[in-house]
């Protein structure tokens, strides 16, 4: 058991160390310096494996009316929750409806638990999605398909490719047109979503991919819509779909 | 951001009036390099400074005053998309004709126009080839 977790921590530790460039695209840790890649890469370094434990510890936690864990009915996180967070937002089933895993999580809080949905950014909710997310560190994002998805990449898309705020920037021009280079004394990343939720150390917390969007929205001095707002469900699903066959890598660490 | 106006305003009303031109260049580039205010620096290197990393999205200005008269360098701030159609260089004077202008902001010209003035009579001193 020991050996085991030892081996997929090393070789958690290499796939880091060389970020997964898959052709062009490259995660945002390859924009980072050696230092920060292997924080992020060495679980004892990486301060969201706080998160992670806190997450296994809820996972296993009966709570509300029912006094159900998530542990009852999933059992085994490593195995029920597997490529789960490879494949999320998705359209609820039977619906045309595009959730994030946030909303899934407080969904079987809510109908499942009976207890009190986490509220975005919330510590217990974020430490739940970090663990659910780190079940599928390794694999390829693949989003699903469908009508519903489709119209929701297309409405992403254009979001991402509208110039907006303030300051009149889309994120295309800072993202695909400028990658590599330094804004202010930031470099601009791929935005590719490949190791949400992250630890991010201007924030000094751990914090989702929506709460980053809002931060580049509001960087352009845009109005930042609501969490778990359509348009950003939308941006999701369109990064994630750009970002598709990339290698997740939760939780990652950040400047 | 309202601090870093108002202390802009207080130091420029607290000039005497000797070397009124200087004072107005003084005043524009502590408006240029102040991240919250111009927003330069986030594309343009700082022409006073080497320290790095420095933002590379635009050509460096040192030499700019030399180039260009201030009527052009003023051109440039309020009208870029004049020179380059896709420009990512905002308008400074611009506040209509915006997408999703956050609430704090809307309505409002990144600079006011003795921001704009004082940022012009900075650019006009800069001449180091
Ligand atoms: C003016 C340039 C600029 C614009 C416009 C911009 N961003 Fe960003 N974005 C950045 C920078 C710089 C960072 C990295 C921040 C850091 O490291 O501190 C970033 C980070 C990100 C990340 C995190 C990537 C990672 O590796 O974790 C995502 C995702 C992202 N942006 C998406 C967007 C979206 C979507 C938009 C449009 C709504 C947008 N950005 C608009 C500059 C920009
Ligand atoms: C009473 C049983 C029950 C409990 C307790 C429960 N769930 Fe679920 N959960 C389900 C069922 C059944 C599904 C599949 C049907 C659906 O999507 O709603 C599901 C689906 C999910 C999914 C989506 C999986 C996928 O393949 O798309 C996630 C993620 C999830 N649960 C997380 C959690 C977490 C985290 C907790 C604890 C906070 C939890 N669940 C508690 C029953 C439960
Ligand atoms: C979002 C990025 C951005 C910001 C912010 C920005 N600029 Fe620019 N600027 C550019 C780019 C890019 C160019 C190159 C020409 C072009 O593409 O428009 C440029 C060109 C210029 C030029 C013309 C240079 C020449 O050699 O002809 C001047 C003058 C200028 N900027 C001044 C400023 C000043 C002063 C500020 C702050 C008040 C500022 N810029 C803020 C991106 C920016």
């Amino acid at each position: 058991m020991r050996a085991a977790v030892s081996l997929a921590m090393s070789l958690a530790f290499q796939l880091a160390v060389s970020p997964a460039v898959c052709g062009d695209r490259v995660p945002g840790s390859g924009f980072m310096g050696l230092e920060l890649q292997a924080m992020q890469a060495d679980p004892s370094s990486n301060p969201a494996s706080l998160w992670v434990a806190d997450g296994k510890t809820l996972w296993n936690t009966a709570a509300g009316i029912r006094q159900k864990s998530c542990a009852d009915c999933h059992g085994d996180a490593a195995v029920s929750m597997r490529g789960v967070a490879a494949r999320y937002p998705s359209p609820v089933k039977g619906t045309v409806r595009i959730i994030s895993l946030h909303q899934k999580i407080t969904e079987c809080q809510t109908f499942r638990q009976r207890a009190s949905p986490s509220e975005p950014e919330n510590h217990d909710g974020l430490a739940l999605e970090t663990y659910v997310g780190v079940q599928s560190s390794g694999m390829p994002i693949e989003p699903p398909h469908g009508v519903a998805m489709d119209r929701a990449i297309a409405t992403g898309r254009r979001i991402y490719f509208q110039r907006q705020g303030q300051l009149n920037l889309s994120c295309a021009q800072c993202h695909d047109q400028r990658a590599g280079q330094h804004l202010g004394g930031a470099i601009i990343p791929q935005a590719h979503p490949t190791g949400y939720p992250i630890y991010r150390l201007e924030w000094q917390t751990v914090g989702s991919l929506q709460r980053r969007l809002r931060g580049c929205i509001s960087g352009v001095r845009a109005q930042p819509p609501p969490f778990d707002a359509p348009s950003l469900i939308n941006l999701e699903v369109y990064l994630m779909y750009r970002a598709r066959g990339m290698l997740l890598d939760t939780p990652a660490v950040r400047p | 951001m309202f601090s870093a106006r108002l202390f802009l305003a207080l130091f420029a009303a607290a000039m005497p009036s000797i070397g009124v031109a200087q004072d107005n260049a003084d005043l524009g580039r502590a408006i240029f390099q102040d991240r919250q205010l111009g927003l330069c620096l986030l594309c343009h290197p700082d022409p006073a400074a080497s320290m790095s990393p420095q933002a590379d999205l635009a050509p460096p200005l040192n030499n700019i005053g030399a180039r260009l008269s201030a009527k052009d360098i003023k051109e440039h701030l309020t009208s870029p998309d004049k020179f380059n159609p896709q420009t990512i260089m905002p308008a400074y004077g611009r506040a209509q004709g915006l997408t999703n202008v956050s609430r704090r902001f809307v309505g409002r010209p990144i600079l006011a126009p003795n921001e704009l003035d004082a940022v012009v009579a900075y650019l006009s001193q800069l001449r180091a080839p």
